[in-house]
C-alpha cells in the first residue's frame, strides 16, 4: 500500500500535473489526475489560487482553464531542495 | 551577559575593572553568531514562502530569535562597560538602556528555544495554540530575571526548557538526522555556558573563548547544511 501523500507532495504533483499539459488543463481532468477526493480537491485548489502557484483564465467560450504562475513553477523547480531541506533538519 | 559585573540587582551592580580584550573578542563572536544566523534565516526566505511548511517557520524562528539574543547580548555588555568606564558612580536611570537590552536578549533566548523545539514536534502536537503562553512565561522570566536581580530564574528556565528539549527530541529522533540527536542539543548546552558569566563573572578568559568557539562551530554547522541545500 503506498504511503499517504503529504500536503507538499499533492501539491507539486497537481502542479505537474498542469505543466505536462502545456500549462493548461481544465479543472476535471485536473481533478481525476490529482487522485484527491473532490472535497480535498476543491480545497487544494483554492490553497494554490490563493497563494498565486496557479491562476484561472477563461476562453472564449466561457470555459475555464488553470495555468501556472512563475510562482508556481518555482514550486516545481524547488520542490526537491524543500523537502531535501524538511528532512534534513527534521521539521 | 554580565561579565563586568552587571548583574541583575541593584545589590549585584558594582563596577568591576575594564578589560578591553574580553569585549573584542565578544564583539567578534557575537557579530559572528548575528551574521551566521541572519544568513540561515535570509536564505530559507524562499522555502519558507513556497512551503508554508511550519516547521520551516518555526526553525527561520529560531535562528531569527537568537540573532537578537545574540545581538543585545552584546550590547548589553557594551553598555555596562561605558558606563562603568566612563564614571565610577552611576544612577538607576542609566541602568534602563541595560535593562531593556538585557529584557530583549533573554526574552529572545528563551523563545529560540522554545521554537527550535517546536520546529522538531509541531506534526505531533494537536494544540497549536500554546505559544501567547510561551510568550508570556519567557516576558516574565525576563522581567524577574532583572527587576528581582535574580539571574538563576533566567539559567533556571533555559535549563527546564533544555531539558524539556532534550526529552522532546528524544522521543522524535526515528527519523530525525544527528543535527537533531547532537547538534541542536549541544548549540543548547554552549548557549547556557555562554551565559554561564552572569554567574561567574571572573570566568577564566580561555575557558569563555573555548565555549565561544564550540558555539561557533555549531552554528557554522547548521549554516553549512543549510547552505548546501539551498545553495549559496
Amino acid at each position: 500500500m503506498s504511503k499517504k501523500r503529504d500536503r507538499l507532495k499533492v501539491i507539486y504533483d497537481m502542479l505537474k500535473v498542469i505543466r505536462n499539459n502545456d500549462n493548461s488543463i481544465k479543472p476535471t481532468p485536473l481533478l481525476r489526475y490529482s487522485n484527491l477526493s473532490t472535497q480535498g480537491f476543491q480545497e487544494y485548489l483554492s490553497e494554490l489560487l490563493d497563494k498565486g502557484f496557479i491562476k484561472e483564465v477563461e476562453d472564449k467560450k466561457g470555459r475555464k482553464y488553470y495555468t501556472l504562475t512563475d510562482k508556481g513553477f518555482r514550486y516545481l523547480e524547488k520542490y526537491s531542495v524543500i523537502t531535501g531541506f524538511i528532512d534534513d533538519f527534521g521539521l | 551577559m554580565a561579565r563586568n559585573g552587571l548583574g541583575m540587582g541593584g545589590a549585584a551592580l558594582v563596577p568591576q575593572p575594564i578589560v578591553l580584550q574580553p569585549v573584542v573578542i565578544e564583539a567578534v563572536y557575537s557579530a559572528a553568531i548575528v551574521a551566521i544566523c541572519l544568513i540561515i534565516y535570509l536564505k530559507t526566505r524562499e522555502i519558507e514562502k513556497l512551503s508554508s511548511h511550519r516547521g520551516v517557520t518555526y526553525f527561520r524562528l529560531t535562528f531569527l530569535h537568537f540573532a537578537i539574543s545574540y545581538l543585545f547580548k552584546f550590547i548589553t555588555s557594551l553598555q555596562v562597560s561605558v558606563v562603568f568606564r566612563v564614571q565610577r558612580g552611576y544612577q538607576v536611570l542609566q541602568l534602563l538602556p541595560t535593562a531593556g537590552t538585557m529584557f530583549i536578549s533573554i526574552y529572545a533566548s528563551l523563545m529560540a528555544v522554545v521554537y527550535l523545539t517546536k520546529s522538531v514536534t509541531w506534526k505531533k502536537e494537536e494544540s497549536h495554540h500554546e505559544y501567547p503562553l510561551w510568550n508570556l512565561v519567557s516576558v516574565i522570566t525576563a522581567a524577574m530575571t532583572i527587576f528581582m536581580g535574580q539571574p538563576v530564574v533566567y539559567i533556571g528556565f533555559q535549563l527546564l526548557l533544555f531539558l524539556y528539549a532534550i526529552v522532546m527530541f528524544r522521543q522524535y529522533e526515528k527519523k530525525k538526522s544527528q543535527l537533531i540527536k547532537a547538534v541542536y542539543p549541544a548549540m543548547m548546552a554552549f548557549w547556557i555556558l555562554s551565559i554561564a558569566d552572569i554567574f561567574i563573572p571572573n570566568i577564566f578568559l580561555l575557558l569563555q573563548i573555548s565555549v565561544y568557539l564550540v558555539s561557533a562551530g555549531l552554528f557554522s554547522a547548521v549554516l553549512y547544511k543549510v547552505l548546501k541545500r539551498v545553495g549559496g
